[in-house]
């Protein structure tokens, strides 16, 4: 057989693999996003079916996603938007309803713009998570409960377009890259490489498309800067840790020690005024293989709204690879630009809007109720498609809907806790928030 | 617009499926083609290409998963083309990488039995495929029926490149030892 044979034969596999794969939305950090196998994979596709792609038949190659951003929206919490239709006022995710269209806002409200609310890219499934009790899941959020009245919003200085597809600066990212290798101390020539369209590329009639990634290469290390503010080193061979520390994603205590040593081992690298050590995963397969916890650092500084903004846009993901450091993954958000400090709802208030149905979710069920709220967080969410970083309050609600949970995980015991989402900057500082068409489409 | 109504404008023979197949899925198949030809000409005529053969296909053919009809009309019009291009010294890029990572898996002789049938071995990588885990195959289609070059699927599982070239090689491994027990002529 010939390799071209075996290259024409995959075009036949199963429909619900090609979307799968398709589905797979450029992602940095997306651990918890539950996917389901075949017979699952018919849901979560029709989830997403209903909504648009990117726009009209543009044929610029760009990494494939069959929908980009699709989110299942149950009517608004905006003021400035009016429910006017039945669905808005009881969402109920079999009907169809109009899609609302938002007034013009003002610019402008006591003083601070009014924010555009960003769809939720995705990729295949939705977001959620499996486990036998709450509990067992990592709890990293730096917001315990404590009431607060605002929380500062950040212009995203480098949004993608409407597929989430950034193209980068490519001067500015070397430099980055160069930084990161002067803050790891790497004396050894750096090789630089890029992803850009090539001069022999558009000769030959590619599209001129600028880097997404630049990278420097030196012994022993390999530094990436993303066009989607983030940066990856690499360390071959990886880093052996010194005996008696254990990268032992099961041990939540080892790995809170190794995190304790890495924070003083790589602080300049961090360039954290205050790392915090922290774990986030624990949750299942639908299988029931229980995932390793994740380490983290994030910078604490700060009071805590500022503590909760460097929990989700200025952290490290450090990751092992047979009890050795072999990869440090930075957040480079530019925060440079703080839009303001915006006046948020009590979690009370978002409660209420979530008991209503004023949520975003890619969950493909229904809010089932409040007593079936297990988990509520204060935190950023970091679309790439998104205008700014905005404050959310995140619900792991426990959905037993045959659309949202798995036979197979059903069957061990295993819970389904999905995400569901409020803004929690105020209503009448909001606007553009996409409104759920009412189609699952199934 | 719902992917049923589009396909019920196929059935209906009313022209304007082909715009609101381009809306929606444009873009989508022009990325499939995108990564298997290097020249945007080639990938509009391709794409193009799709909604015609989409136009001859349905009816009698009523898609379950519109996007992944379209897109594997898209993946086998490109690669023809490819093909062709190859043949005048002008292929290359991407998949030209990804059939070479593919070569291992076969011997590159022409088989045997002549006309090996394409069902069964089709039949047989789905099996293949439903064994791997999740990301196995995401990560093994992205590269093996997508194309994509191996950052960019790194990218998307938010995996180190390095994982994932591993990965590939092992999954790679698997599906020749696979095929092999199953008696297909390599």
């Amino acid at each position: 057989m010939k390799k071209e044979d075996l290259f024409e034969s995959l075009n036949d596999v199963k429909d619900e693999y090609v979307s799968e794969a398709g589905k797979t939305a450029p992602a940095k950090k997306q651990s918890h996003w539950l996917r389901w196998g075949a017979a699952a994979a018919c849901v979560a596709v029709a989830v997403f079916a209903g909504t648009r792609i990117g726009g009209p038949a543009a044929v610029t190659p760009t990494p494939p996603s069959v929908e980009s951003g699709e989110v299942a929206v149950s009517a608004q919490p905006v003021e400035s938007v009016k429910p006017t239709t039945p669905a808005a006022e009881s969402p109920k995710p079999t009907q169809t309803a109009p899609v609302v269209e938002p007034s013009a806002p003002p610019a402008t409200v006591n003083g601070l713009p009014v924010l555009t609310v960003a769809d939720f890219s995705g990729g295949m499934g939705f977001e959620g998570l499996l486990a036998y009790d709450p509990d067992e899941l990592a709890d990293s959020c730096p917001w315990k409960g404590e009431t607060l009245e605002t929380m500062p919003v950040y212009k995203n200085q480098a949004p993608g377009d409407t597929a989430g597809f950034v193209e980068g600066d490519r001067d500015a990212m070397e430099a980055q890259v160069r930084e990161i290798a002067a803050r790891l101390g790497v004396t050894g020539e750096l090789t630089i490489t890029d992803d850009a369209t090539t001069p022999e590329e558009i000769a030959k009639g590619a599209t001129p498309q600028g880097p997404y990634y630049v990278r420097g290469t030196a012994e022993g290390v390999e530094i990436t800067a993303y066009a989607d503010q983030s940066i990856q080193v690499e360390f071959d061979p990886a880093v052996t840790l010194p005996e008696g520390l254990r990268f032992d994603e099961s041990d939540a205590d080892a790995l809170r020690e190794v995190g304790e040593y890495l924070k003083e081992e790589y602080a300049e690298l961090l360039d954290m005024a205050e790392p915090v050590v922290t774990l986030q995963g624990g949750d299942y397969s639908f299988r029931g293989d229980r995932s390793g916890l994740d380490l983290y650092l994030y910078d604490g500084a700060g009071d805590l709204p500022e503590q909760i903004a460097g929990h989700d846009l200025k952290s490290a993901h450090l990751c092992e690879d047979e009890n050795k450091l072999y990869l440090i993954w930075l957040d480079a958000y530019d925060l440079s630009e703080k839009v303001g400090d915006y006046p948020i709802l009590t979690a009370e208030e978002a409660t209420d809007l979530l008991c209503q149905g004023n949520y975003i979710t890619t969950v493909p069920a229904e809010m089932p109720g409040r007593e079936k709220i297990v988990r509520t967080e204060l935190m950023y969410r970091t679309e790439r498609t998104a205008e700014y970083f905005m404050p959310y309050y995140r619900f792991l609600v426990e959905v037993d809907d045959p659309a949202a949970t798995n036979d197979g995980a059903v069957a061990l015991g295993l819970k389904t806790y999905g995400a569901y989402y409020v803004p929690a900057v105020r209503g009448e500082y909001l606007t553009g928030m996409p409104v759920w068409n009412g189609d699952f489409n199934i | 617009m719902e992917d049923e109504r589009i396909v019920q404008l196929y059935w209906d023979r009313d022209e304007g499926a082909i715009p609101a197949t381009a809306e929606k899925y444009g873009r989508y198949c022009g990325t499939v083609a995108g990564n298997i030809l290097p020249s945007a000409q080639d990938v509009e005529e391709c794409v193009n290409d799709t909604w015609l053969h989409a136009w001859n296909a349905m009816p009698p053919h009523r898609p379950q998963l519109l996007p992944a009809f379209l897109a594997k009309l898209t993946r086998n019009l490109a690669f023809n083309r490819w093909k062709r291009e190859r043949a005048q010294k002008r292929g290359g890029g991407e998949v030209a990488l990804a059939l070479d990572e593919l070569a291992e898996c076969v011997s590159g002789r022409d088989s045997v039995e002549a006309e090996l049938d394409r069902g069964e071995l089709t039949a047989a990588i789905d099996d293949f495929l439903a064994a791997l885990s999740g990301q196995q195959r995401r990560e093994f289609l992205l590269r093996y029926w997508y194309a994509e070059p191996i950052a960019a699927v790194a990218r998307r599982e938010g995996r180190p490149e390095t994982a994932v070239t591993k990965s590939l090689s092992r999954t790679r491994q698997k599906l020749r030892d696979y095929l092999t027990e199953r008696g297909f002529d390599l």
